[in-house]
């Protein structure tokens, strides 16, 4: 197991009129290797909760551990090697293009690892690769980050995430603003990190997100931990469906349910499965 | 509708021309105000949580550096002397320094910054006789008092997702702080540009001109407690000034008077 939370509570302004609680006795267990979607609705405590994992925040109480780090209100239980912390769990932040700072985007995404000791030639080189991992090819080493198109400034960002390699990367609602192009891109590099042994944890508010690339999901409201199942028993689960978005899959199954046809859901996940799936129900052979 | 705004003004004015004295009676009247605010006093001393370090630092550099004309040593340290008039000379100032906090404090937790704004724009009006930007200048301030939050905010988004790239904002030698520094202010500077123009945009979509003529939604009307409080701030300020002026002696006085 990877990622673990032992009832963790966080309150913003604690003891002023401002106090809020953002996270209200939340337990839960993100497995290594799963890519695990975190969904609620806007302040449900999301962003609050991916921040516990490299000690952006500690809990008011209860504690995280992830890995064989620890992150609690403790200080000496919780762990000194916040570095070494932030290498393991990458968190890619809203917005991340608003992070760029540097003259070009080599040097830019190369700033990661040469905070974390790396010398400059060999930081380079991991940011080339990092680059092309994103998509972006030798044109653009030298370039400013300022002068680039909105998607391509994100996927700089991104890289410079990527080029820290860590294990555990959170992605805080990745695709928002992106083209549909440029966001069915970014999912697909995801799918592949998950593929190749990362955890992933994504933020998101899209529902078709979820149900084509998460194995696992996480709904959170008001800061508390509502259910945690894989994407296909949430989305059977009529009273927790009440507040969010269906994915348009299964609206779809649902549509073609109630004219009577006899479908297995837990066998439909992609565009290419529901075509498998209607062939079997109909009776068609393939 | 209260114009409390004009208090406020008053209020820095005579913290400065206050002797070391009425700092007590003014201390006094302040924490009146306050209660009548509603603010707690706790909350003074969280905002003045921040400022510890300075005041330490005031006391320290004013009690070693002897003032002028001093000449009652009250103890010495090895053979350097610490002088009475150093000790009061920094006492003076920090008293200085928390009722400016308070009188601000009480300020921004009585009035809103649309307030401040119009109660600026009425204090240049004159001005505009002789063409000077009054409108232009008092929307510039609002709208920079309206973005502080927002930058901090901004500030504190940024520092994270720096941190999470391994920036460390507290330790490390002088270059690596001076690039943590620059990771976060190209960022911050960039993002405000970009800000502004959009704000500007926003502004001329809604068809804003600095001068054309305007109403306003709200209307302020002067009500008796204003008067009242401006004439009491006058009255207070006024005390401040001519007993400072006239050199007197309240100690010496209430004494006579008891003899």
């Amino acid at each position: 197991m990877s990622i673990k939370f032992s009832n963790v509570f966080y309150t913003y302004s604690p003891k002023t009129p401002f106090a809020f609680e953002a996270l209200n006795d939340v337990s839960l267990k993100i497995e290594k290797g799963s890519f695990t979607a975190l969904i609620g609705k806007t302040g449900s405590g999301k962003s609050t909760l991916i921040q516990h994992l490299n000690g952006l925040l500690y809990p008011s109480s209860g504690e995280v551990e992830v890995e064989d780090f620890i992150i609690s209100k403790n200080k000496k239980r919780r762990t000194k090697k916040i570095k070494a912390l932030r290498q393991l769990v990458g968190i890619v932040f809203q917005f991340p293009e608003y992070q760029l700072f540097e003259e070009s985007v080599e040097k830019d995404v190369a700033f990661g690892p040469r905070n974390f000791g790396v010398k400059k030639e060999e930081a380079l080189k991991i940011a080339h690769e990092a680059l092309s991992y994103v998509g972006l090819d030798e044109s653009f080493y030298t370039r400013s980050p300022f002068e680039l198109s909105g998607g391509e400034r994100r996927r700089v960002a991104i890289a410079g995430i990527l080029a820290l390699s860590p294990d555990i990367l959170v992605l805080d609602e990745p695709t928002v603003g992106l083209d549909p192009r440029g966001a069915k891109e970014m999912m697909t590099l995801f799918k592949k990190l998950h593929q190749e042994g990362k955890t992933i944890i994504l933020v998101t508010h899209d529902m078709n997100l979820v149900f084509n690339y998460a194995t696992n999901v996480i709904l959170l409201d008001e800061g508390r931990l509502i259910l945690q199942s894989t994407p296909l028993e949430l989305f059977q689960d009529e009273e927790k469906l009440a507040s969010l978005e269906v994915p348009l899959i299964y609206e779809f199954m649902h549509l073609l349910k109630l004219e009577g046809l006899e479908l297995d859901y837990s066998k439909v996940n992609t565009l290419e499965t529901l075509i498998n799936e209607l062939i079997r129900a109909k009776g068609l052979k393939t | 509708m209260l114009v409390l705004l004009m208090v406020a003004v008053f209020y820095s004015y005579q913290t400065y021309t206050m002797t070391f004295l009425m700092g007590g009676i003014l201390l006094l009247f302040i924490v009146t105000l306050l209660l009548i605010a509603k603010i707690r006093l706790r909350q003074l001393f969280s905002s003045l949580k921040a400022l510890w370090m300075m005041v330490i630092i005031l006391l320290f550099i004013n009690v070693l550096i002897p003032p002028l004309n001093a000449s009652n040593i009250a103890f010495k340290i090895g053979n350097f002397a610490i002088y009475y008039e150093s000790i009061f000379q920094s006492l003076k100032i920090i008293l200085r320094l928390v009722l400016m906090i308070a009188l601000t404090l009480i300020l921004t937790a009585t009035t809103k910054p649309l307030d401040l704004t119009y109660a600026l724009e009425w204090y240049m009006s004159p001005l505009k006789i002789i063409q000077f930007p009054a409108h232009e200048i008092a929307m510039t301030v609002s709208i920079a008092l309206r973005f502080i939050p927002t930058l901090l905010d901004e500030t504190m988004r940024i520092m994270k997702a720096q941190a999470s790239r391994g920036v460390d904002f507290e330790r490390g030698k002088l270059k690596e702080k001076i690039k943590a520094l620059l990771s976060l202010i190209v960022p911050l500077f960039m993002s405000a540009f970009l800000r502004s123009e959009e704000l500007a945009n926003a502004m001329e979509a809604r068809g804003y001109n600095p001068r054309g003529k305007r109403t306003k939604y709200r209307q302020l009307k002067w009500q008796m407690s204003d008067t009242f409080s401006l004439v009491l701030i006058t009255l207070v300020t006024a005390f401040v000034i001519v007993t400072s002026s006239l050199n007197w002696n309240f100690i010496e006085m209430i004494m006579s008077l008891v003899s």
